[in-house]
């Protein structure tokens, strides 16, 4: 790796492998540095934070921490004399106006190199309506299917999937002002593939070895929703939104403790895909992409095969719009009883707070009784100094030659 | 690129030139008569930036701001990019979109305007044989009326501290709570909460508190007069249901026994750093620029700089017709007016009026407050906002 300050933006997209990249480094923080590489983050996922501070984006509240964010990460990255990391990808949704905005905070000396991950449509699609899901949107799958199949629909949930998926236009976007090899196209491997593959190749992207480093620790897999669970979910977010269930609420109970904790990777859960008519249309959009990419002279780091979905590897496709009232059963159960001993938890949290409190409070009554009679002989002049023209004269001329010492 | 592609370009090229010149051709209009196209000097900008600065010179043109415009990502969520349509017959770019790039661009401005603050105002003389008083309730309505009181000689109670600070201000001899409609309290509400730098649409902000199934505390006027029951006592609190055509303050100068008129009450402009009454677009401009505002505007100047934009807000000459309720909405606001006239009739104050008013929820009258109208707001306020601070350049204030 060169001595020169170098800065790598890893912007996306979702679902390719990023809270696992990013919870790697924020693990082996210490030793990235000693190796002379920055990642500069508080928790995994902390650039988070400063991305929506960069694209002006609310986010349920959470923007208020946002506010210098981006400035305050831009400034650390300029004090650091080597390599600096920075990953998160909603990164991927700036505009042109954002990019060249964050590529001028790092300063004029810096070689800013942008990393961009990538996976096909095909598992891409499915993933990003359960990520709707997960954040309170109550759109049924085939809608959204239609909608950002749309070429001319600019709502909101198609111009944020288009914003963070259009793998082409990304690129386009963060490396108009880069030359092509400094923009590096990782990948995600085929299903099938081996674990470690996918950190090798962003390893080898960021100048590093990659069996220096234990993946075996990291738990931010963030895995995906089975078709009832997500169902469940959805369901769920129509019974809570329009203010019933506050956002920082939400993201603590439903998607953290039951979407994340609870009903991801439950066994038996049914994958899910896209229907026929969908898988069709994202495998020749894909062909596309690779045509196109594959002539833009940027770094890629595995096949762009990759992004070309197998014919064969697909089980059938299970609606999740129409899911029957019983398949639903278990999941609400389930969810029932860990809620039920999250509650539990909560009571026993509260009862503890409540001892601590008054704990505290016999201490601090003892200390007001040992100190009492003083403080009350003060109070109790400063009272009569309030109508008493001597006894106020006193008090200013004592205030005053406390002020001196 | 094929010949018409080629074309379209130096088109494009062509009309970007036209708007950057002070232009107001449409897009569509642009496209159908024959004219030269113009050799592109680089890529075209967003289309809503484009329409956004076709609507600014339909005003007049803003030659200074003309790069602003056009470089502004539209903040928040949304396309990153419209391209000008190639069908004929559609619009150059959705309402909500350009609204998007207008909002960005009017917090930018404000986030250069001069801070405004409370004006410091001496402590006007109170005729000691009139109780002092406090009025409270529907905040826009008792901001206005406590400006017409100070201004008819009435001067609101303001607290007083001892030199020591350790004698509390034994508070007002008595409190006029002003009560209207549920539906209009809650637009009082929302207006003085967007104000404060609230970002809520009125149906979100409906929604928000009917979800939660109690009132913002501005229009839980039950609380308001429990709290100052606890303080001063059940007796010295007036309830003054007012409607619609109502006027409250010789309603409240009789309470206090001094027999004013409307007529003889000067008219009064309500101080700087109160809630004033805007008209539901500006309210609705103004909630999307405060999202704006958090990210282009540092914390300490920033209540300062969105009260300086409100009062540029003042005496716009929109549509002042109230926002109507959505429908969905109407049975929660009737359930709670009626829980809160109980809630009201139990609660000992003195009832200056007839409480059965505040049961009463506007029909509906089908207004809606369309993208459009805010558009136009946010237009005006982007011109408003730019003679200000010019002007203030001239005079050597302003800037950030």
């Amino acid at each position: 790796m060169s001595a020169a300050r170098k800065v790598l933006v890893h912007v996306g997209a979702p679902k390719t492998g990023t809270s696992f990249v990013q919870d790697l480094l924020f693990q082996n923080q210490e030793r990235l540095a000693e190796m002379g590489v920055l990642y500069p983050a508080d928790r995994f996922d902390a650039h988070f934070l400063a991305a929506l501070d960069l694209m002006e984006l609310p986010w349920g509240g959470l923007e208020h921490q946002a506010v210098g964010a981006w400035e305050r990460l831009a400034e650390q990255v300029r004090r650091w004399e080597g390599t600096v990391i920075i990953s998160h990808e909603i990164l991927a949704t700036a505009s042109k106006q954002h990019v060249h905005r964050a590529l001028e905070s790092f300063g004029p000396d810096a070689e800013v190199h942008v990393v961009v991950s990538v996976r096909d449509l095909v598992r891409q699609i499915p993933a990003e309506w359960q990520e709707n899901v997960k954040h309170r949107r109550t759109v049924a799958y085939r809608e959204f299917l239609d909608r950002i199949m749309d070429p001319a629909s600019t709502g909101p949930v198609s111009s944020w999937f288009w914003g963070v998926q259009d793998i082409p236009e990304i690129l386009t976007r963060w490396s108009s002002e880069l030359p092509g090899d400094q923009v590096h196209v990782v990948t995600v491997p085929k299903p099938g593939a081996p674990r470690d593959l996918l950190w090798e190749r962003f390893a080898s992207v960021f100048g590093l070895e990659p069996e220096e480093f234990d993946t075996s620790t990291v738990q931010r897999a963030n895995p995906s929703l089975g078709v009832a669970e997500t169902t469940f979910v959805r369901q769920v977010n129509q019974r809570v939104n329009d203010g019933v269930l506050p956002n920082e609420n939400y993201r603590e109970l439903v998607r953290e403790l039951l979407a994340h904790r609870t009903l991801s990777g439950r066994e038996g859960a049914v994958r899910l895909r896209l229907p026929p008519d969908a898988r069709a249309w994202a495998t020749e959009l894909s062909g596309r992409w690779v045509a196109d990419l594959g002539s833009r002279g940027y770094h890629l780091v595995g096949s762009w095969d990759d992004l070309i979905p197998d014919a064969e590897d697909e089980s059938p496709f299970v609606d999740p719009d129409t899911v029957p009232a019983e398949q639903l059963e278990d999941v609400a159960l389930q969810s029932v009883v860990t809620l039920l001993l999250r509650t539990t938890e909560m009571r026993h949290e509260v009862d503890d707070a409540h001892r601590r409190l008054e704990q505290a409070i016999a201490e601090r009554d003892q200390a007001r009784r040992e100190v009492g009679l003083v403080i009350r002989a003060k109070r109790s002049f400063i009272r009569r100094a309030e109508s008493s023209a001597s006894l106020g004269m006193m008090y200013r001329v004592y205030r005053k030659v406390l002020r001196r010492r | 690129m094929t010949a018409t592609d080629e074309n379209r370009t130096h088109l494009a090229a062509a009309w970007v030139q036209h708007l950057r010149d002070g232009g107001t051709t449409p897009w569509q209009r642009w496209v159908q008569e024959p004219r030269d196209g113009a050799p592109a000097t680089g890529p075209v900008p967003g289309a809503a930036q484009l329409e956004l600065l076709r609507r600014l010179n339909l005003v007049s043109p803003l030659p200074d701001r003309v790069d602003h415009v056009l470089s502004r990502p539209g903040p928040g969520r949304g396309p990153l990019h419209l391209r000008l349509p190639d069908k004929a017959g559609v619009p150059v770019a959705p309402t909500n979109e350009v609204l998007r790039v207008a909002a960005g661009v009017l917090a930018d401005l404000t986030a250069q305007l001069p801070p405004a603050g409370p004006a410091r105002r001496r402590r006007a003389r109170r005729d000691p044989d009139l109780p002092s008083f406090v009025v409270d309730g529907l905040p826009l309505t008792a901001a206005e009326t406590r400006a017409r009181l100070a201004a008819a000689g009435l001067p609101h109670h303001r607290p007083r501290f001892s030199w020591l600070g350790a004698r509390p201000d034994p508070g007002p001899d008595l409190v006029v709570v002003l009560a209207g409609p549920l539906d209009q309290a809650l637009r009082e509400s929302w207006s003085a909460r967007v104000q404060r730098g609230a970002a809520r649409a009125w149906p979100r902000f409906l929604a928000h508190w009917a979800g939660r199934g109690h009132l913002p505390a501005s229009a839980a006027l039950d609380r308001i007069v429990a709290y100052w029951a606890d303080r001063l006592g059940a007796e010295n609190v007036y309830l003054v249901p007012l409607d619609g055509s109502a006027d409250a303050v010789p309603l409240v100068a009789e309470l206090l026994g001094a027999g004013l008129s409307s007529a003889q009450v000067p008219d009064a402009e309500v101080p700087v750093g109160e809630p004033v009454r805007l008209t539901p677009a500006m309210v609705d401009a103004l909630r999307r620029v405060n999202v704006v505002l958090e990210f282009v505007c540092p914390e300490p100047d920033r209540a300062g700089r969105r009260t300086a934009l409100v009062e540029l807000m003042r005496g716009d000459s929109g549509r002042p017709e109230p926002a109507d309720l959505p429908q969905k909405r109407r049975r929660w606001v009737t359930t709670a007016a009626a829980g809160l006239v109980d809630r009201l009739e139990g609660s000992g104050c003195r009832v200056h009026g007839d409480l059965a008013t505040l049961r009463l929820v506007a029909p509906p009258s089908g207004r809606r407050v369309g993208e459009t109208e805010v558009l136009d707001a946010m237009v005006r306020m982007i011109h408003r906002v730019d003679a200000a601070l010019v002007g203030g350049r001239r005079n050597g204030r302003g800037g950030r």
